[in-house]
């Protein structure tokens, strides 16, 4: 199968990379805290906004199964604290966030795989990701608040009514099926997060962790609520320190690039594999000496774990858009386009669309839309970022009933299914147009 | 081979894969696999 050869030559490490570096910030408590922060920084109001974008750009390296149910806790504590659509406007908000952040932002698995199916730089594919993703997710939330404080949420049909949650997705689609495997073992690994920073220092450590916990306890938030236990985890900068390097490595090679400025040290920082790996390696580094190495490697253990099930879909995923380039369908499809008028971009949304709504998968309907318009974006003279985004922003429409991300926020969240096809479904709709709109603004420009 | 047999087992097969993964039950990767096959063989590609 060339296919999936030729789309784990290109992704494979990455994927594996970034998905070793969620774990281990996962298991240093990193979204816990980072939630936290962001509740205290930005208020009520502003929340839904600040967490809707941390997930979305910063903690994409993190897979998304795992963000999910990592941030889901997390967000229905800070839901009362919203007022009377606290559960809606936090769901809507997740929604958007996470599936927006996969397919648009690198390292999200999708986005990575489009950048690589359509020949375009990792680090272009991250600077235009990050214009398109930012007043995406700002504009949709907005949009979706509106609605749901005027009678667009209704809490009796909307919310369960006093759920005990429920991890057990036996009744839902097949596509579930892998995924219900791999979250009770997290369920089992890690029972919330905020326990684990306890177990953290119950487990006590070496002189090293004294010294971090004296200098985040400088943190105003720590004074503010000593009671978490989280004053002895490392500091936010510190954790996140390495992950950003590596994408600012790989931002800057693209710039350099588009400046023509390329010494051969730079470009190897720069490449994608090697910056993500500098990231991986800091990562470690940092939660070695603060969680301990025991705990470290458990975490990769873990990594590795899901990584595999990444991988071969992913790559499994590229064999079937090889198969259909090969039989043809693309140059047909591209007879079609170049014959049509209709802006390329839109039609490359709607095939997205069409086959998001057919197959159900985020990440696969935007593998497969890509593959079918690889053979032809030379044709189409467009510049392939756009197509890669256009296809990623396809392939968030109408997220529904055959994605586990919506079955998944429907039982972590508490909301039925009918309030999950409002937050999930319309939310993350809304802003697959709204992406379309930001795409075909920055195509005026490139 | 005819434009329209083409696309339409093409849209057979991605059918095909969509009731594998919701109706049988096969995982996803297996599902997407299998279907990548059907297609190759379907559209004569030979079987190598």
């Amino acid at each position: 199968m060339t296919g999936f050869g030729d789309i784990m030559a290109k992704v494979g490490l990455l994927i594996a990379w970034g998905v070793l570096m969620g774990a281990i910030l996962n298991e240093m408590g990193a979204i816990s805290k980072l939630v936290d922060k962001l509740l205290h920084v930005f208020g009520p109001k502003g929340v839904p906004y600040a967490l809707g974008l941390t997930i979305g750009t910063l903690l994409q390296s993190i897979f998304l199964d795992v963000l999910l149910v990592m941030s889901a806790p997390l967000a229905r504590r800070i839901a009362p604290k919203l007022g009377k659509f606290g559960t809606a406007k936090m769901a809507t908000a997740m929604a958007i966030s996470l599936e927006c952040g996969i397919v648009l932002m690198v390292p999200g698995v999708a986005a990575v795989a489009l950048a690589g199916l359509l020949r375009v730089p990792l680090g272009e594919m991250l600077i235009f990701g990050l214009l398109v993703i930012i007043p995406t997710i700002l504009v949709s939330i907005f949009i979706m608040n509106f609605f749901i404080q005027r009678g667009l949420w209704k809490t009796e049909t909307d919310e369960e009514q006093a759920v005990a949650e429920s991890p057990e997705l036996e009744d839902v689609d097949g596509m579930v099926v892998h995924t219900v495997s791999h979250e009770h073992g997290h369920e089992h690994g890690e029972p919330s997060h905020g326990k684990t920073s306890q177990h953290a220092v119950v487990q006590g450590g070496g002189a090293e962790r004294t010294a971090t916990s004296s200098r985040v306890g400088l943190l105003p938030h720590d004074v503010r609520e000593p009671g978490t236990g989280a004053s002895k985890e490392p500091g936010l900068l510190l954790m996140f320190a390495p992950m950003l390097v590596s994408l600012v490595l790989i931002a800057s090679g693209a710039f350099m690039k588009m400046a023509g400025f390329t010494p051969d040290a730079a470009v190897f920082l720069s490449t994608p594999v090697v910056a993500l790996l500098i990231g991986l390696l800091g990562t470690s580094i940092v939660a070695r000496m603060t969680i301990g190495t025991k705990r470290v490697e458990a975490a990769v253990v873990n990594g590795f774990k899901e990584s595999g099930q990444i991988l071969i879909l992913t790559g499994a995923g590229g064999s079937l858009a090889a198969m259909v380039a090969t039989s043809g369908m693309g140059e047909i499809l591209g007879k079609y386009f170049s014959a049509s008028t209709v802006a390329p971009l839109l039609v490359v949304w709607g095939i997205a669309a069409v086959l998001h709504i057919a197959v159900g998968s985020v990440s696969i309907s935007a593998i497969t839309a890509a593959g079918l318009l690889a053979p032809i974006a030379p044709a189409l003279g467009i510049n392939p970022v756009l197509l890669a985004l256009a296809a990623g922003a396809g392939s968030l429409f109408v997220v529904h009933v055959t994605s586990n991300t919506f079955w998944l926020l429907q039982s972590m969240l508490g909301q039925t299914t009918r309030g999950t096809l409002k937050s999930c479904t319309l939310g993350v709709s809304v802003a697959s147009v709204v992406a379309l709109g930001f795409i075909l603004v920055l195509s005026i420009f490139i | 081979m005819e434009d329209w047999q083409i696309l339409s087992i093409t849209a057979a097969v991605i059918i095909g894969i969509v009731v594998m993964i919701l109706r049988l039950r096969i995982n996803p990767a297996l599902a997407l696999v299998i279907g990548a096959m059907v297609l190759g063989l379907l559209t004569g590609l030979g079987t190598v």
